[in-house]
């Protein structure tokens, strides 16, 4: 299989108002493969991930600079933001269920693209929580709130929520760092699976995560990408000391 | 130190325990106070409103008998259609009835209805009686129906409505016929020589309440002072225990306790003679007696009237002749329409300009002018909304005194806290809902219209119900603004009045407090209606939220 690159992004600079918080930030993110952010507190993978799927235009006084190609297509200037948001899905690190049914939650996202048949949408809500393996813990509760569930089914809920509108890429920020070990390694599992349809890129705090589940790996330090490069040769391999330091936990 | 001797309280420890005590106390007394204060206010107005407790004043005495006896010939029975509501009908009623100064129903059981008389053919025996007592003076009314036997009678009255009649008493007793009612007649009176009701150093006997009249009967007032009178002595007068009128007294005023009569008279004649020559005297008698040849010496006797006072008739029946007969069914319609039209206009502008406020506003100016504003015409007191809605509305929109103008008025009261409420329930929506809905390709207004309006809705109909209960209460604003006819409101411009409203009218006028208590009893409880839906109605929202 060849790799094909899905986001290239070249030369990003962010500030907020003066602050500069990304400086010079240049990857390739590559099709079906997991690619995790790693690094200390506020360093700015979190930062940097919303700019993936302009999460960032929300927040006032934000300056973007370079590039961020998707399919070779720069996102800033020639893509609709909506179309964007729904070809590159986020999942977030508190689990964010709304106030709905299990099922209002999962036909959300097809509602509002315009799916209105019922059928259709009963077919995307079971095919959407079977592929965040959560559909045999709630196919008989459907209709009841969603905020009814655990942490962990919470989470996969907020993925399926995702997968529903039938996205390329999946953006997670630190998806398992509220959630008990169990959770945590049923969603392990979970990104494993979606690779085979989806490109992944996660952002967590925890090395030992970033070395089990993803194919590559980016160090971030104080608003710059230190190394990137596959997850083996960042973690037995690194070329920069700071990545090594970091690695063996001389600092966190 | 032993755990023992760690254990004996402390002078501060103990110091500490009683201001925990005294704490304790305060806090209770205060919860005490808040409840005491409801329960009486609100269990007053509901107490007042379901039950009337009057003292009213009438010419008759309270006691009742099924029939009308004589001394000679057949007892009589009244008959009146059973959709006239009466437990009893004095006989000054009969004799207004029958002689035609009585034309509507509305004077005696407050009902919308024509009064229909029946009688029977001159000459019936039955007839020469009731005319002997109730129409002494020859005085009929001209539209009298005429009925040719007792049982014409019965199905005449049975099949009218407002009908009133006769049978004899023998046939009432046995009668058990749908659409009719006996009703007993209140028909003693108390009388006085003049010489007792004159006035006297500025004192005056003007009435006398029911027990003083047992007391004077019984033998216990020696002077006309002790019941509040001028100075004469007492001089009790009464009619031989054979006579129906006689034996009437005895058992229903004085309960078979003996009469102390200073002088008795063998008849109704001798009565009248006797009281009339006797300064200071008292006797009782029948009322038509004391009408049709004395009846300025009739006293009046004050009594207390215990009876239902909010019934469904209350609710569902319109209301006529100033709101003193009938319901007040129309004046309630009139407040939802008032209520849903304040509604249909407050709450779209309200909750889109929240909206607009939280999501969409980024100048902070902008947001500090309407933050100031709304919190100031809030704090505006209702009466200067009153003079604003009347000058701008009613005078130079020329709308006048109508349901819209009163609408809009109210509509601008109750805004400032509809969008305040809003406002607040939209910030406390989490960011996060927002972020995870865009993060699926939604636009701003999607989410807005789909996820944080939903998530705000507890909030903002708590704010509804806050202006709802506003706008119930108004009264200042909605004289000047909405108008005061009591009749169902046939347009927008049409001149209406609202249950608040119709409230201070009754109360200034002061002719009925029962009434004015029957409608704040229904303003209560629409108010507790409407709270407790909505509450319902949260809890339910606040469940999907889990």
């Amino acid at each position: 299989m060849d790799t094909q690159c899905k986001l290239k992004i070249t030369d990003l600079d962010l500030f907020y108002g003066d602050f500069q918080a990304l400086q010079n930030v240049s990857m390739d993110i590559n099709a079906n493969e997991v690619m995790a952010f790693i690094g200390p507190s506020g360093c700015g993978k979190s930062t940097f991930i919303k700019t993936i799927n302009r999460m960032n235009d929300l927040i006032p006084d934000v300056t973007i600079k370079g590039k961020v190609l998707y399919d070779g297509v720069d996102i800033y200037k020639d893509f609709d933001v909506i179309e964007l948001r729904k070809q590159i899905g986020m999942v977030f690190q508190k689990p964010n269920p709304f106030p709905m049914t299990v099922y209002d939650n999962i036909a959300y996202g097809p509602r509002i693209h315009g799916v209105r048949d019922k059928k259709k949408l009963d077919d995307i809500v079971e095919q959407s929580l079977k592929g965040a393996a959560l559909w045999d813990e709630v196919a008989d509760r459907l209709h009841k709130p969603a905020l009814g569930l655990s942490g962990g089914q919470q989470q996969r809920l907020c993925i399926a929520r995702v997968l529903a509108v039938e996205p390329d890429v999946v953006l997670m920020d630190e998806p398992t760092s509220a959630l008990d070990p169990i959770s945590t390694a049923k969603i392990e599992d979970l990104i494993d699976e979606l690779k085979k349809e989806y490109t992944i890129v996660i952002v967590t705090h925890n090395m030992q995560q970033a070395g089990r589940i993803s194919d590559q790996t980016a160090f971030f330090l104080t608003g710059e990408v230190v190394e990137t490069g596959p997850t083996e040769k960042i973690f037995y391999n690194p070329e920069d000391k700071r990545t090594e330091d970091y690695i063996s936990g001389r600092f966190g | 130190m032993t755990a023992k001797q760690r254990n004996t309280a402390s002078a501060h420890t103990r110091r500490v325990h009683r201001q925990e005590f005294l704490a304790k106390t305060l806090l209770r007394l205060a919860a005490g106070i808040i409840i005491a204060i409801l329960v009486v206010i609100i269990g007053y107005i509901l107490y007042k409103g379901f039950v009337s407790d009057m003292l009213v004043k009438d010419k008759v005495m309270s006691v009742k008998s099924e029939t009308v006896a004589f001394d000679e010939g057949q007892e009589l029975a009244v008959i009146i259609n059973d959709g006239l509501r009466a437990d009893a009908l004095t006989m000054e009623d009969l004799i207004l009835l029958f002689n035609g100064r009585a034309r509507n129903w509305g004077g005696i059981t407050e009902q919308d209805m024509d009064i229909v008389t029946y009688t029977y053919g001159v000459g019936n025996s039955l007839r020469d009686q009731f005319d002997s007592v109730v129409l002494q003076d020859g005085k009929y009314r001209e539209d009298m129906r005429v009925a040719d036997s007792e049982q014409d009678m019965i199905e005449g009255v049975a099949q009218t409505k407002g009908a009133v009649g006769y049978i004899s008493a023998d046939t009432a007793a046995g009668l058990d016929y749908d659409g009719i009612m006996v009703v007993p007649v209140r028909r003693l009176s108390i009388i006085l020589n003049p010489d007792a009701l004159a006035a006297q150093k500025g004192k005056r006997l003007t009435q006398l309440t029911e027990e003083q009249v047992r007391s004077l009967f019984a033998g216990e007032v020696e002077n006309w002072q002790e019941v509040g009178g001028i100075d004469l002595p007492v001089t009790t007068i009464a009619v031989r225990g054979d006579t129906a009128l006689g034996t009437q007294f005895r058992e229903a005023v004085m309960e078979g306790n003996p009469v102390s009569a200073d002088r008795t008279a063998r008849d109704q004649e001798e009565l009248l003679t006797l009281l009339n020559g006797t300064p200071g005297a008292v006797t009782f008698d029948y009322y038509e007696q004391v009408h049709y040849e004395a009846s300025r010496l009739a006293i009046d006797i004050e009594q207390r009237e215990v009876g239902g006072n909010l019934s469904l008739h209350f609710i569902l029946e319109v209301p006529k002749e100033g709101g003193t007969v009938g319901g007040i069914s129309s004046i309630i319609l009139n407040t939802v329409f008032m209520i849903l039209l304040t509604l249909a206009i407050a709450v779209p502008i309200g909750v889109l300009a929240a909206v607009f406020l939280t999501e969409y506003s980024k100048q902070n100016l902008l947001m500090r002018i309407l933050h100031f504003g709304t919190d100031t015409l809030a704090g505006i007191p209702s009466i200067i909304f009153g003079l604003f809605g009347y000058i701008f509305f009613s005078e130079y929109l020329g709308l006048g005194f109508s349901l819209i103008s009163g609408t809009l008025t109210i509509t601008l009261m109750i805004l400032p806290t509809i969008v305040r409420t809003s406002v607040e329930a939209i910030k406390t929506v989490p960011m996060t809902y927002r972020e995870g809905s865009l993060a699926v390709g939604a636009t701003k207004w999607q989410t807005i219209r789909r996820v944080v309006l939903p998530a705000a809705m507890p909030g903002v109909l708590t704010g509804i119900i806050l202006g709802v209960g506003r706008a119930v209460g108004e009264t200042a604003a909605l004289v000047y603004t909405m108008g005061s006819s009591y009749e169902l409101a046939k347009s927008l411009m049409s001149s209406t009045r609202v249950l608040s409203v119709h409230l201070y009218y009754l109360i200034k006028e002061g002719l009925s407090f029962d009434r004015a208590f029957a409608t704040a009893t229904i303003l209560i409880i629409i108010v507790l209606f409407v709270n407790f839906a909505t509450n319902k109605l949260i809890g339910r929202m606040n469940k999907m939220a889990g």
